[in-house]
């Protein structure tokens, strides 16, 4: 054990809505959050970015609150809000002092039923969503990262991401608007998550009242679990157009967050790209002694851990054109050395503490323990499982990172997306 | 963890509301307000479905604010003296610890702005235990984060690791603050990394406002107007740390807390085994100023050309924290500044589409420090922009804030202050700033009680006795050209400087009475130096010089092929070619400069037409042309050995791998020291250096080889401002035949 963790109290309503509560002595502050199980992987083909303009459209005005009064209200009281959309969920959280939580809960649940579509709206926050996008195409590694999953997934909506897609956006209507909030934006596809120095009798009380009465919808739509990926059965290679910078990257698809083999291939995962002393940054970033220059200016790995089967990607930044087979070449050598030859206790001990601290230190806030139990519950179906989960990394060994290293990380399958720099 | 946050940051569209996309700049010329046109077509009003409904969802009424609770604090003192306050909290497996050294920018001497940043960022840069790697790896390997930096009151240092691991902030702390080496290596890497980030302030308008805004407020002759410039870091040298250090970091002048989920009884036999080392010393007197007076305003254009926007300063002085009016304004201070759409700046400059961002407010020191008001508008809105500000804190003055504002913003205040309190290290860093300050836990649990305790009629008394509106100073920092016309409409007198300018003027330190010993090892570095460049016998014969190179000189990143030739004849005669051979360009660039005495000439394409044109040099760039010539590098050492020479030996410094000493020859031009690096194996020079309006300027030598009995370098690279030239020397020749012509200016072409 490393040592204490919250305990969660969970139940739901009538209607479907799933509650998960957290009290806390430290500070009298209350994180109020609501989890919608709906992301971009929910998306038609032809309206990428809906999940995303949703997100925006739920601060522009309902029934019973005017736009951007919901963020003023909670600002005036010294709180604060913030959203996030991701391939598999988009949450909202207001974080205030404990005495006003009735308050936010009842702000949720206005806007859970009681969003309006109006046009000036919709075409404000579409330029703001494209704006975005805008900006969002001037970074190379946002573009590499979209480049290797249109590559590496063929017929799974993690394809693309939550950011959209011009065209797209361009299209969406006011109905398509409806149509996606009756289906998802329901009791029964929703976690509430209250963290912070309140009773949950408190939190049951305003759950009740504010949510209770709202109605149960039938079960949302699932056009990701109709669209699985087939095994990838031999490398895919792709060459893009030349960007600012050159950037290599290498994925493989890696299984759903349920499976146990999750630890193993996210400590893989930091022993090979987090940390400065990891193999693909030593290995890319330092200089060659003789000629005093290195592969790649940046380098990293990630394990993107998804609700239906995620990637781990690994990638190397390098501005002469030259060193891109060079990259390459040295991100399959030091992936194949893992999983032939293992991990050493120093690296693995490493990895752990990393992972752990990470999740561990983001509980200290109430925002950060609220948003770490809707993640679970997105991912797993358990408010609970991270909790969980910062045990299981203890119990990885060393036989386990090559192992799934050798199963999931091969040449045989992986993705490569190379993006030359631009000649100078 | 930086890749993984950056990975994943990248699929998660993080948002809260988004800011309105800023409104298209207007052209010269744009705009129809001298043009005859129609009545405009009234819109139909845009249905708004809140409007006139009895049934909205109002905001609570607020509750009166409450203390904050907070666990129990153990207090007790090591016996070297160092003060330890330990909060125990085992919600998570976290453990945090915070030490502050009362070592800050108000402690630093003027000669040496930035020793206490610099000092703070070279703790975890090496240890007699540790060097720079192995600090960041043992951080690395327990999965935690440590970090010291350095600020107007401390130094702070702090580390936050999970609890199994809390052993390695309790080794890795006291061994940062007890046995730090600073070494070298580092100590330039890190001044090369500060004086980087100084430079890219000339690229932030913003930061460069705030700095000159506090700079006019408080001038020369107070701490606070002081600005850190490239030239105050590059002189600060090793020693300068070690005795900044040395002198303040006792344990009687530092404060440590530990919170989390640490075993309190254990913890004391911890901490006097690991600080018990940390050798006790009185703490230096802290220097004090006298308090600058304002009368009237002061008004200052930066001038950064092409600057779209401009940021606006206008700045008084603030209260200290312990003033009793400190609440009272803490309250007028958020209902004119928080940023808020219902605060006085925001909507005092929303009207007319000016900008949504705007804000006040004013520094809680120890001591008196600074009100500022700040924001930023397009560049022909400045002076409306400005006067709108002015006129709102006017208001402020006179009217102060009403009873609703009074009543909203102790709501937000005290509701903010209890989200401080989550982490431990949230925890640890409010106790530290409570005890810095001389106040005590009470302080930090009844603040919200305090800040709703703030009537209407004090607050509105505070604004007026604080806030003058006729003594202010104001900073713009923006285009001049379209600064300039606004305020002279205004009636506003204001001074100008460019954006480049130095904001605090560089000082020289009263010069230390010459040291017989230090000179006479200064001139046998020098004499060593002339024995192995050839001799003084050969280096009082050359009459003449020319030299031939090729190379490449890099300007902004851009990298243009370049040749040179080079003539010198002794005393003052001098011409050197260049041409540039731009990649994609048609032709070569053919740059001359020629100068004889007191007369010099330059040829070269017209900046504007590209055409031929020669122009005499004069002025500054005279003044630069007798700089060159006294530092020619093959005779800088005879001035060295001019009996009548300035010198002085500077520590020897280690670069890429060679030892030098170092001979600083003290210039005629503006008291310019030139650094001589004299490698330590071969006496020969590998380095001259000198600081040219706060830029390091350096020519390094390799290559040596020998011309007739002399060495010349075969290697030169020259570094400085963003260029860079490194030259391989193809021909050398000692009194060279030279037609006397070559020096006489040509014609165009």
């Amino acid at each position: 054990m490393i040592g204490k963790l919250p305990a969660i109290e969970t139940f739901a309503l009538p209607n479907g809505l799933q509650v998960a509560v957290v009290h806390r002595e430290t500070a009298p502050v209350v994180s109020v959050q609501v989890w919608y199980h709906v992301g971009s992987k929910d998306e038609r083909r032809d309206r990428r970015g809906t999940a995303h303009m949703f997100e925006h459209m739920m601060f522009k005005g309902t029934a019973h609150v005017r736009p951007d009064a919901h963020t003023q209200s909670i600002n005036g009281l010294g709180g604060y809000v913030s959203a996030a959309t991701d391939e598999d969920a988009t949450h909202y959280a207001n974080t205030l002092p404990a005495e006003y939580l009735e308050y936010a809960v009842k702000l949720e649940a206005e806007r859970m039923r009681n969003l309006l579509f109006r046009a000036p709206m919709i075409d404000a926050q579409r330029e703001v969503l494209l704006e975005e996008l805008r900006e969002q195409s001037a970074s190379p590694l946002a573009k590499g990262l979209e480049g290797c999953l249109w590559v590496a997934y063929q017929k799974h909506p993690y394809a693309w991401t939550a950011s959209g897609n011009a065209k797209d956006l361009a299209a969406i209507t006011a109905e398509d608007l409806k149509r996606f909030y009756d289906a998802y934006y329901e009791p029964n596809n929703a976690l509430l998550v209250v963290v912070g120095k309140v009773a949950a009798a408190d939190v049951k009380a305003s759950a009740d009242k504010w949510f209770g009465g709202i109605a149960k919808a039938n079960e949302p739509p699932r056009p990701a679990a109709v669209a699985q990926e087939p095994p990838e059965s031999a490398r895919r290679r792709e060459v893009a157009e030349p960007g600012q910078i050159g950037m290599t990257l290498v994925g493989w698809h890696i299984p759903a967050a349920r499976n146990k083999d999750i630890y193993a291939l996210q400590l893989a995962s930091v022993v090979l790209g987090a940390g400065d002393s990891s193999r693909l940054k030593l290995r890319l970033k330092t200089a060659d002694p003789k000629t005093g220059r290195s592969l790649a200016f940046e380098a990293g790995m990630d394990a993107i851990v998804r609700e239906d089967p995620g990637m781990a990607i690994a990638l190397g930044a390098y501005s002469d054109p030259a060193q891109a087979d060079a990259v390459e070449a040295a991100i399959f050598d030091e992936v194949g050395k893992l999983a032939t030859r293992g991990t050493t206790g120093d690296e693995l001990r490493r990895a752990k503490n990393q992972l752990q601290s990470s999740l561990v230190f983001s509980l200290e806030s109430a925002q950060g323990l609220g948003e770490a139990i809707g993640r679970s519950w997105i991912l797993t179906g358990n408010p609970g499982a991270f909790l969980r989960d910062i045990d299981e990394i203890d119990k990885v060994s060393a036989a386990d990172v090559q192992r799934v290293a050798r199963q999931y990380l091969s040449s045989d399958h992986a993705t490569v997306v190379v993006f030359p720099p631009k000649a100078r | 963890m930086t890749m993984r946050k950056l990975l994943v940051m990248s699929l998660v569209v993080a948002c809260g509301p988004k800011p309105a996309p800023a409104p298209i700049p207007m052209l010269p010329g744009d705009g129809d307000a001298h043009v005859v046109k129609p009545p405009p077509v009234k819109q139909a009003p845009v249905a708004d479905p809140w409007t006139g409904r009895g049934d909205l969802i109002a905001a609570p009424a607020p509750h009166p604010p409450a203390p904050i609770e907070l666990p129990k604090i153990q207090e007790f003192k090591l016996s070297n003296g160092l003060a330890v306050y330990v909060v125990k909290n085992d919600h998570l497996p976290v453990v945090a610890m915070q030490l502050a050294v009362r070592a800050g920018r108000m402690h630093e001497p003027r000669a040496r702005l930035g020793v206490s940043e610099l000092t703070a960022d070279m703790l975890v840069k090496g240890t007699r235990q540790h060097d720079a790697a192995q600090l960041a790896k043992a951080i690395d390997v327990a999965g935690g984060t440590i970090a010291a930096d350095s600020t107007f009151e401390a130094t702070l240092v702090s580390c936050t690791v999970l609890a199994r691991n809390a052993g390695t902030c309790f080794e890795l702390v006291p061994e940062m603050i007890t046995q730090s080496t600073f070494p070298d290596a580092e100590l330039t890497k890190m001044r090369e990394m500060l004086i980087g980030t100084l430079r890219r302030r000339f690229d932030d308008a913003g930061t460069l406002a705030s700095a000159h805004a506090q700079n006019l407020l408080w001038g020369q002759d107070h701490v606070r107007g002081w600005i850190n410039s490239e030239q105050s870091i590059a002189a600060i040298k090793r020693d300068d740390v070690v005795a900044w250090h040395r002198a303040w970091f006792v344990p009687g002048n530092a404060l440590l807390v530990v919170t989390g989920d640490v075993d309190a009884k254990k913890l004391k036999g911890d901490l006097e085994r690991t600080f018990g080392a940390w050798r006790t010393g009185p703490v230096p007197p802290t220097p004090s100023y006298p308090e600058p007076g304002l009368s009237g305003s002061r008004i200052r254009i930066v001038d950064k050309p092409g600057q779209v926007q401009t940021h606006i300063r206008i700045a008084q002085f603030g209260i200290k924290h312990d003033d009793p009016r400190f609440f009272d304004t803490l309250v007028w201070s958020y209902v004119l500044g928080s940023g808020s759409p219902g605060s006085r700046l925001v909507k005092a400059l929303r009207e007319g589409g000016l900008t949504s961002t705007a804000t006040a407010s004013f520094d809680r020191n120890v001591d008196r420090g600074s009100f500022v008001a700040s924001t930023a508008v397009r560049t022909s809105d400045a002076a409306l922009a400005a006067r709108r500000m002015l006129g709102e804190i006017a208001r402020m003055a006179k009217e102060g804030p009403t009873q609703e504002e009074v009543g909203a913003a102790i709501t937000s205040l005290a509701g903010s202050y209890a989200m401080r309190f989550q982490s431990v290290a949230d925890t640890g860093a409010a106790l530290v700033g409570a005890e810095l300050h001389g106040y005590g836990w009470e302080y930090l649990t009844n603040f919200p009680v305090a800040v709703g305790r703030v009537e209407v009629a004090d607050s509105r008394k505070a604004a007026s006795e604080i806030l003058d509106p006729k003594a202010y100073v104001m900073v713009l920092v923006g285009d001049a050209k379209d600064l300039e016309p606004q305020l002279k409409k205004e009636g506003w007198r204001y001074e100008k400087l460019s954006f480049t300018d130095p904001i605090t003027a560089p000082i020289r330190e009263p010069e230390a009475p010459p040291d017989a010993k230090a000179i006479a090892a200064a001139r046998k570095l020098i004499d060593e130096a002339i024995a192995a460049k050839g001799g003084k016998a050969k280096l009082l014969g050359m009459k003449a010089l020319k030299m031939t190179a090729t190379g490449t000189t890099t300007i902004q990143g851009q990298s243009v092929p370049v040749e040179i030739s080079r003539v010198f004849v002794l005393p003052d005669k001098m011409r050197i070619d260049a041409t540039l051979k731009p990649p994609r360009a048609p032709n070569d660039v053919v740059v001359s400069i020629g100068v004889s005495g007191d007369t010099g000439w330059q040829r070269g394409p017209d900046p504007k037409t590209g055409e031929p044109m020669v122009a005499d040099i004069t002025g500054a760039g005279l003044a630069s042309v007798d700089f060159e010539r006294w530092r020619e590098p093959e005779l800088i050492l005879l001035k060295a050995a001019d009996p009548a020479a300035k010198l002085q030996v500077a520590p020897d410094e280690t670069i890429e791998g060679k030892s030098y000493a170092i001979v600083k020859l003290r210039s005629p031009f503006g008291d310019v020291d030139v650094a001589l690096y004299i490698d330590k194996k071969t006496k020969l020079v590998g380095r001259m250096s000198y600081s040219d309006g706060g830029n390091a300027e350096n020519d390094d030598f390799a290559e040596y080889r020998d011309v007739g009995g002399v060495k010349f370098a075969y290697k030169r690279t020259s570094t400085g401002a963003g260029r860079a030239t490194v030259l391989d020397i193809k021909t050398v020749e000692v009194d060279p035949k030279v037609d006397p012509q070559l020096f006489a200016k040509p014609a165009a072409r």
